[in-house]
């Protein structure tokens, strides 16, 4: 069984019905209207941004479905992505963070982890500074509160 | 169409997640003005059921007004930052925190952060504590301090001892915090708890120089904490309540008035940016203790007869250690706690791991001397506080120590140093007198990390001793057994071929060299011009004692 979706520039999209409940939003959609051969429409997700998430789904279509995590146990790492994943990721931060917010939107819960994953490892080793520059985000502390910053900086130098 | 177009509406929008779903118009996400860090949407368009049910025309009607110009820079919304955030290792955290406010947000109320915050108690601002109870303080401590520490690698954390304390926070003056301090240490007498207390209080202060302490009742701390009475009653801290007049002579009464139901709970505050500093601070060093002291407690055998490491990463580390380990030809000891490290962990330099095994074999071998643990952790990458490492390490080596001898004092090296110069002393007494480092022969070259060791001890007056000790054997055996008189001893003295002769004879010649070295020789080198004075005088001396 097939399902159609349709992205936010009306492109459609011919699914497996397996490969599209990698989206638990649209898993329980399906569950929830019964058998139904109408489109499905995605507007938040753009037809180049949805090339992707099929990937990623047709990919992982055969994956056990994830057990929710127990939130008291955080054991998450962010250097543990498979190298399929990795390679699916390596794209633009535009495409990535697109992936991010589709994969959130559509809960894609992989494929959001691994999205998150990869910003963590984006972020990893950089400095404040490099940080804001990587990610255009404008430095809004006061000086006070930057002096005070920097002197943790300087605190974690000498370490 | 068969799908209720209201039903699909319905679940766009109870996707709970980001609020772009639930705008089916221009979508153009640019940086909110007033938010640094979220965007928002150009149009507000509100959502009237009348939209909604016209969904698939609106589905069309965005593609055909749908732009997404890509604005240079999309931003996530915050919710998906803290996603993003929960898989950096704690101590980016920090740096994260000192991006810009919005981050710095997330970052507190991240419960990794609250972990982090709850490791040395420090403070956790109340709008990230669930508030399920009526009262509210500014800040909350969930201190379970000593009781867990957190792995860089893995997230897991780590038990090392089973103490948990629930305290509650609230602000007194600097004064205040003095006297307290002052009187907490008179406090201690000898129980454990307040020892432990004291030494963590040292730790804070050491951390934060504006450290203050408050008495707080249980009762309070029970609606604090939302935790029953018999629990707050049950924690370690409560064992020593300070005294009134210990807490402040002229407090008011009202304030620390003590009836028989209420107990005082003292407690540590600290400001706020010292949980930014912490941060840093639970960094692999801290791990990498927290993995000796963890396995040090809980396995008795060593890293080969442990089971298969559990991920591909452990099992990578462990086949180089072991490769390393060949290559070096050392057979690791029964209990590797900087090996295990490595391999569970990635914590410490396999190939500094390696040499210090090479070290430990030697001492093993060579010099009868069991030597279990204090190479190998100081080879573990220790970054902890200095008094915080201190008082672990004592409490796992203190009953390892050998010798009584100086306690404390450069125990570390006074250790090998003895060692090496028993060692010495052997050489010298088997007629070894070739180059203590280069020996071609023994299989006891000691390796190349002890070597500035070596050279710490005085090769020249090893030496020395040992020759008077030959020359005063061969004088007793000459006047079989009878001693000197005080006469004699002022008088004594003894040309330099009769020391060489003596010696010599004694001592022995050099063996395993290639020219034959004599003991009389290496004394020469060693010590120059007037040797043989320095010889007569340690006679003299040696002598002397017997007399008396």
């Amino acid at each position: 069984m097939t399902v159609i979706l349709v992205s936010s520039d009306n492109q459609d999209f011919k699914v497996d019905k397996e490969v599209a409940e990698r989206s638990i939003l649209i898993k329980n959609m399906l569950e929830d209207v019964g058998e139904s051969d109408s489109p499905i429409p995605l507007p938040n997700v753009t037809s180049a941004v949805l090339t992707k998430v099929i990937e990623y789904c047709e990919h992982h279509r055969n994956d056990p479905v994830q057990v929710p995590e127990e939130t008291d146990d955080p054991r998450k790492r962010s250097n543990d992505i498979e190298e399929w994943d990795m390679k699916f990721m390596q794209v633009d931060q535009e495409m990535l963070f697109e992936i991010i917010l589709a994969a959130n939107y559509l809960d894609i819960k992989p494929l959001l982890d691994v999205g998150c994953k990869t910003v963590a490892n984006i972020i990893k080793g950089k400095t404040p500074e490099e940080i804001r520059k990587a990610f255009n985000i404008v430095n809004d502390f006061t000086p006070e509160e930057e002096a005070q910053i920097k002197k943790e900086n300087e605190w974690a130098e000498d370490r | 169409m068969s799908a209720n177009p209201q039903y699909l509406k319905a679940y766009l929008r109870q996707s709970r997640r980001l609020d772009i779903i639930t705008g089916f118009g221009k979508w153009v996400r640019q940086p909110h003005p007033r938010r640094p860090g979220q965007y928002q949407h150009q149009e507000q368009q509100p959502l009237t059921p009348s939209t909604a049910a016209v969904i698939t025309t609106t589905a069309e009607s965005t593609v055909t007004t749908f732009t997404n110009p890509r604005p240079s820079q999309l931003q996530l919304p915050p919710e998906l930052w803290t996603q993003v955030f929960s898989f950096s290792y704690p101590s980016q955290l920090g740096l994260i925190a000192a991006v810009n406010k919005t981050w710095r947000n997330l970052v507190q109320g991240l419960q990794i952060w609250r972990l982090i915050s709850s490791k040395a108690g420090l403070l956790v601002r109340s709008k990230f504590f669930p508030a399920d109870y009526e009262w509210i303080p500014d800040h909350f401590m969930v201190v379970q301090e000593k009781s867990q520490e957190i792995c860089e690698e893995c997230f897991g954390r780590f038990e090392l001892m089973k103490v948990e304390r629930v305290l509650p926070v609230g602000m007194v003056s600097d004064k205040f915090c003095t006297r307290s301090r002052n009187n907490n240490n008179n406090h201690g007498d000898g129980d454990s708890d307040s020892a432990d207390n004291n030494n963590s209080f040292a730790l804070a202060a050491a951390v934060v120089p504006d450290i203050m302490i408050q008495m707080i009742d249980e009762c309070t701390a029970s609606l604090t904490y939302g935790l029953p009475a018999t629990y707050i009653r049950s924690l370690p801290f409560e064992d020593a309540p300070p005294s009134r007049t210990s807490i402040h002579p002229d407090e008011d009464g009202d304030l620390l008035r003590r009836d028989g139901t209420r107990r005082w709970l003292r407690m540590h505050i600290l400001q706020e940016s010292d949980v930014l500093q912490l941060a840093r601070k639970v960094h692999g060093g801290d791990v990498g203790v927290a993995y000796v002291c963890t396995l040090n407690i809980s396995y008795s055998h060593g890293l080969w007869n442990r089971s298969e490491p559990k991920d591909d990463a452990a099992k990578r580390r462990r086949v180089y250690l072991r490769s390393l380990l060949y290559d070096g030809g050392i057979v690791p000891t029964l209990r590797s706690v900087a090996c295990d490290a490595f391999v569970e962990s990635g914590h410490g330099d396999p190939k500094e791991i390696v040499e210090s095994l090479d070290v430990e074999n030697w001492f093993r071998s060579c010099t009868n001397y069991a030597h279990p643990y204090k190479i190998e952790t100081r080879y573990v990458k220790v970054r902890l506080l200095p008094d915080r490492r201190q008082t672990r390490l004592q409490d796992l080596f203190l009953d390892q120590k050998v010798d009584g001898g100086e306690e404390g004092e450069e125990d570390g090296e006074w250790y090998e140093l003895s060692v090496l110069n028993n060692w010495l002393q052997t050489r010298l007494e088997n007629g070894l007198y070739q180059s203590y480092k280069l020996d071609p022969e023994g299989p006891e070259t000691p390796p190349k990390p002890i070597w500035p060791l070596i050279d710490m001890i005085d090769m020249g007056d090893t030496a020395l001793a040992y020759a008077a000790e030959c020359i005063v054997e061969v004088l007793m055996d000459e006047r079989r057994g009878k001693d000197f008189g005080v006469e004699e001893l002022e008088e004594f003295g003894l040309t330099v071929e009769q020391i060489r002769e003596m010696i010599d004879r004694r001592a022995g010649r050099g063996r395993g060299s290639r020219e034959v070295l004599t003991l009389s020789t290496l004394l020469e080198d060693e010590l120059g011009d007037g040797w043989e004075t320095m010889v007569v005088q340690r006679v003299k001396n040696l002598l002397q004692s017997y007399v008396s």
